[in-house]
């Protein structure tokens, strides 16, 4: 029996460090890391379920191949040779272009850079631009700070008004309300703004309810009652704001009634939230990252943001912006969001085409040479790109599928060939975090079980077979080996003195250079130097108000009139991180089937009563599900929380539209209005 | 090794089961219910009213009324770590656990055809790890002190049953009441309307045979007390042995391991349900050797009989917690004295205890809940059949149509009986907590 230090490499804030005790070549079980201050507890649900995972027998093991429809079982050679020559053939009839390289979040680290290698080398490729998740919120704070961090998670004790605004981290960051309820402990106060009542608001002080995608005009409300009762901040906004009397001067188009009519917050709420953000210090807001999935995603962070630069609670203890903290993404040369949208010279040869967000219409669309082939690799596009129906039209559009997989997902059904993925203990690798502050190792610690073979292994064989330089594979790729792969990492470790492999067996390590208090020196990277409330690059590069504003989404209107009348909520649940996990029988055990959530009123003038089959539709697509009723919801929106796959009954991507952020080329699929009814049979 | 207790802070659960999924890793799935539960006191999430977690398992109360009851000796106490173990080796299948545990900790699988539960990780506390549930929560809201509880801190902090003085303290939040909201946004709630009735695990439909068997043997012992079976021709004395050993034999297939069914007289020193098994041996044993072999005194039999039926009864205790007295209008002393007083043309006090169980079956009983409109007919029906009874009595309708009608009301009022069971159910204790 032996211990390991690992972190979950999943994207989730928490990136938890943990022990694992493997027995006999099988991982048997999960012990606490308390080492990271972020994480000292157990790790989540899903975290735990990695037991079951990594030894599932539902794991793909062995490359398959689709004939006829169904997959059979063949050889590496025969999955590689297949491969190669498919490879040849688009590259030398349609150029290398007509290859789709598709990677996302399903696993991170740093050996991720070498797919990107290998395609760089194979002549480039087709690949996407954007990212499914944050980045209108990660340009909004660009734009605003300079840089995307904020203090260290356990600072977060210190605040005394804390804001969790669109976030709920009692589901999708649960070691946050670790400090919260410390905090709370210490007499601070709670206010949870979001549609739903959920577990994160439970012990709040104050929920308030807004119309989903208006948190922009709510802001702005606040905005303007904190700057007319003088609560603003003078001094930090003299030293250290560019852009303030612009955007008080913004404010005086705001009109409390129909800001407040608007986002459906009552006056009295609004003008308690700003007395509380307008005299409580230090105070802490927490943007989740559903908000920024909206249309109007980017310019609403903006505003929030704005509240906190005017109270001053910005690079002190207990005080900060807190959205994404990228301190421990050490390694990158272009963080995030910049690298969502590289420069072409720098990006050469790939051709950056297509916005994840529009991957199915865009994918369609693409010319010379349109597209033959696809790659997907730590992802699952048919489940979590938007408009699933488009997305599927897409990929049967291809003439050759490769998916890397674990599971038979979505995604890899529509493959024609299936490569085995490695699970997270059987290759050595490193990883930051958008949350905690720590440099994590995720230590290779069972060999893979089959056939499996990591995808730098799978690279390493193909690359051989394309006949690459043996200088290039050298250089770019690592040799299948653990000790290839150790002094692989080695290279970016050697960086840093307080970094090395050893150090990281043990335990994980604070980010070199790591800020606790963000900001603290007051140095902001922004064209002025200061905070940017006024942005002229906001306007240059994404053509919006370069003054936080509120515009309304553009299904809103869908509210007013009878076709569409429910915002569809597609928020994480603890059960799954996106598409993962959701498919274990552990998981299934809490979370059997797929299910909607909806307002009695809603559902009383349906004519729906709870645990009914109901259909959700709209334009692109429905959803036949079992409706549950939630008392605490705000009436006008229905949930159907992301990650269920079209096998198990249906992804809300069924229903979303492949829509960019107004920054960032982010996704908007929150921006989707649909009808609810009762399922009738066909009979 | 003192004996341990969980720590469970209500500030810090947020409801993720971690605790569940840690419990599966350490024992093995457990696909037809999980050793521990998180239970929320507002599950439909009524708005203005708090909504708290409990995660729980089984406590390893002191008074261990699971270990205690268990007619087959199937739970002991450990010896090293003092948690209350269960074999299922030894397990019968009855669930009467499952009744009187206040946690629902003891699960039945009806697969394996035994009871599985919590056995507070006694590998890992032996080598002084906490349980895996405790050690594992996210929040830290989940925890376990290998000392013993200070009694004051079990007393204070209690809003679940603590008869049984389970090893679980309580920590009480900080904050007691919901988030403040705007009220307006929600119509005003009746919360008895929106309360979806959770389903008994114990009810008629399911518990037919126990049905079947209680009247059988009320009837007989009601039989044996007028001594009137010596005078029956060996058809009918051949009917009534027959009767009675295919409601014992229904209710023994009813066990999850019938052939293990004798281990069911283990526990005859604290346990209603072994007395029960006992007495109906003795009872049934003695009335066969008396009606086909040879004489026995009467009042030996009956005496088997009295102790049969109030074993009955008393082994029901445990599923009466909510009802409003002990008795109800279906106990199976009062269906035998009934039917004793019948057949004794005894009507005047029949009049009487008939008049006395209407009353319990109008006011008392919880509602007869059947669904929709049959439980409305089949009150009436109830009530008509005493009526009628009567009716029948006292004009010259035959004889056997007076019992027949008499006996539809017996077995509708045993119906009404085990529909009206409850098991002891921590959900709808803390939900009840919070809506007061």
């Amino acid at each position: 029996m032996k211990i390991y230090n690992t972190a979950c490499p999943r994207n989730c804030y928490s990136t938890c460090s943990f022990k694992v005790i493997v027995d006999k070549g099988k991982v048997e079980k999960i012990e606490t890391q308390p080492v990271n201050r972020s994480t000292p507890e157990g790790i989540c649900l899903k975290g735990l379920s990695y037991i079951e995972r990594v030894n599932s027998s539902m794991r793909i093991l062995y490359p398959m191949q689709k004939v006829d429809g169904k997959f059979n079982r063949i050889s590496w050679d025969k999955a590689l040779e297949v491969i190669t020559e498919k490879l040849n053939y688009y590259k030398s009839s349609y150029g290398s272009n007509s290859i789709l390289y598709y990677a996302a979040s399903g696993t991170s680290g740093l050996l991720n850079g070498v797919s990107s290698n290998f395609w760089k080398l194979f002549g480039g490729t087709t690949t996407v631009y954007g990212n499914l998740c944050w980045p209108a919120g990660l340009e909004a704070t660009r734009l605003t700070l300079g840089e995307n961090k904020h203090n260290a998670t356990w600072d977060l004790e210190n605040a005394k008004l804390i804001i969790l605004w669109g976030k709920n981290p009692a589901e999708s960051n649960i070691h946050q309300m670790i400090p919260i309820e410390k905090a709370q402990q210490r007499g601070a106060k709670l206010i949870v703004i979001d549609p739903r009542r959920t577990p994160s608001s439970e012990r709040a002080d104050l929920l308030i309810q807004p119309i989903s995608g208006t948190d922009a005009i709510l802001a702005l409300a606040i905005a303007k009652m904190i700057i007319d009762n003088k609560k603003h901040d003078h001094e930090f906004i003299d030293k250290y704001v560019s852009g303030f009397n612009r955007f008080e001067k913004s404010l005086e188009n705001i009109k409390i009634k129909d800001a407040s009519k608007e986002c459906g917050v009552p006056v009295q709420l609004i003008e308690e939230l700003a007395e509380l953000i307008g005299s409580i210090k230090p105070m802490t807001l927490i943007a989740g990252f559903g908000m920024q999935r909206y249309t109007n995603g980017g310019q609403t962070v903006r505003t929030l943001l704005a509240l906190s630069v005017i109270t001053g609670n910005i690079g002190k203890k207990g005080a900060c912006w807190h959205y994404a903290n990228l301190q421990s993404y050490v390694f990158d040369k272009v963080k995030e969001p910049e690298n969502y949208y590289p420069s072409p010279e720098m990006d050469k040869p790939f051709r950056r085409s297509i916005p994840t967000a529009r991957l199915g219409d865009k994918m369609l669309a693409t010319r010379n040479p349109e597209l033959k082939m696809a790659w997907v690799e730590r992802g699952n596009p048919i489940t979590q790109n938007p408009d699933t129906n488009l997305t599927i039209k897409a990929f049967r559009k291809l003439d050759f599928v490769v998916v890397v997989e674990q599971f038979m997902t979505d995604t890899a059904k529509e493959a024609d060939i299936i490569l085995p993925a490695k699970s997270m203990f059987e290759q050595s690798d490193i990883i930051g975090s958008y949350w905690n502050p720590y440099v994590q190792l995720k230590q290779k610690v069972i060999e893979p079980p089959g056939e499996v073979k990591p995808e730098t292994e799978i690279y390493y064989l193909l690359a051989n077979k394309l006949g690459f330089l043996q200088e290039d594979i050298k250089n770019n790729i690592p040799e299948p080996n653990d000790k290839a792969i150790d002094s692989w990492l080695n290279k970016y470790l050697d960086e840093y003195d307080e970094l090395s492999l050893e150090k990281l067996k043990k335990e994980p390590i604070l980010a070199p250079g790591l800020e606790e208090i963000a900001f603290s020196d007051m140095n902001f990277k922004t064209r002025s130097g200061k905070i940017e409330l006024y942005s002229k690059s906001a306007a240059s590069i994404w053509g919006v108000n370069p003054i936080p504003s509120y515009k309304p989404l553009e299904e809103g209107h869908y509210r007013k009139e009878k076709k569409y009348p429910l915002g569809l909520m597609s928020p994480n649940t603890k059960n799954r991180i996106h598409s993962q996990f959701g498919n274990l029988k552990c998981i299934k055990l809490l979370d059997p089937y797929p299910i909607a959530i909806m307002s009695p009123e809603d559902a009383n003038s349906r004519n729906i009563k709870s645990n009914e089959k109901v259909r959700v539709f709209n334009d692109r697509g429905e959803i036949t599900i079992i409706v549950k009723l939630d008392h605490s919801i705000r009436p006008g929106n229905v949930v159907i929380v992301n990650g269920y796959w079209n096998s198990e009954g249906g992804s809300p991507n069924l229903l979303s539209k492949g829509r960019e952020t107004d920054m960032g080329h982010g996704t908007a699929f929150h921006d989707n209005m649909v009808e609810v009814e009762k399922f009738q049979t066909n009979e | 090794m003192s004996k341990g207790h969980f720590i469970f802070d209500k500030n810090k659960c947020v409801g993720c089961e971690a605790c569940v999924i840690a419990c599966i890793n350490e024992n093995g799935f457990q696909e037809t219910g999980t050793w521990r539960n998180v239970h929320s006191s507002n599950p439909e999430k009524l708005p203005g009213i708090p909504l708290f977690n409990l995660s729980m398992s089984c406590n390893h109360c002191e008074k261990a009324v699971c270990m205690e009851y268990c007619p087959a000796l199937a739970y002991s106490l450990s010896p090293i770590t003092g948690a209350v173990l269960h074999s299922p080796d030894k397990c019968i299948g009855c669930q009467y656990c499952t009744w009187n545990c206040p946690y629902d900790a003891p699960k039945y699988n009806p697969i394996t055809g035994v009871i599985a539960k919590c056995n507070l990780c006694e590998s890992r506390l032996q080598e002084n790890q906490k349980p895996a549930c405790a050690t594992l929560c996210p929040t830290g809201a989940l925890d376990f002190k290998f000392s013993e509880m200070d009694q004051p801190t079990l007393e204070s902090n209690f809003e679940v049953p603590i008869q049984t003085q389970p090893s679980i303290s309580i920590k009480e939040p900080l904050k007691k009441s919901a988030p403040k909201i705007d009220k307006n946004l929600f119509k005003p709630i009746n919360i008895k309307q929106t309360k979806n009735p959770e389903k008994s695990k114990i009810s008629a439909s399911k518990e037919w045979t126990l049905v079947l068997f209680t009247w059988t043997v009320s009837y007989m012992v009601a039989i044996t007390a007028l001594d009137i079976m010596e005078s029956k021709p060996l058809g009918i004395k051949l009917i009534f042995l027959i009767v009675g050993a295919a409601g014992a034999g229904l209710s023994m297939l009813h066990l999850g391991k019938p052939l293990r069914a004798h281990r069911a007289l283990l526990n005859i020193r604290k346990s209603w349900l072994s007395r029960e098994i006992l007495f109906f041996s003795l009872f049934y044993i003695a009335t066969f050797f008396d009606l086909l072999v040879s004489d026995l005194p009467n009042w030996l039999i009956l005496l088997f009989g009295i102790f049969l039926i109030l074993s009955i009864d008393m082994l029901y205790q445990p599923v009466q917690l909510h009802w409003k007295t002990k008795l109800h209008s279906a106990q199976a002393i009062f269906i035998t004295v009934s039917y004793y007083l019948l057949f004794s043309n005894l009507f005047w006090i029949l009049g009487l205890l008939m008049i006395f169980r209407v009353y319990l079956f109008v006011s008392v009983n919880p509602s007869f809940n059947f669904k929709g409109q049959l439980s409305a007919s089949l009150k009436i029906i109830r009530i008509l059949s005493i009526m009628l009874t009567f009716i029948s009595i006292f004009t010259n309708c035959p004889y056997w149509i007076g019992i027949l009608i008499f006996t539809i009301g017996e077995i509708l009022d045993r119906i009404a009986f085990y529909n009206d069971l409850e098991l002891p159910d921590i959900k709808k204790v803390i939900a009840s907590n919070i809506t007061k």
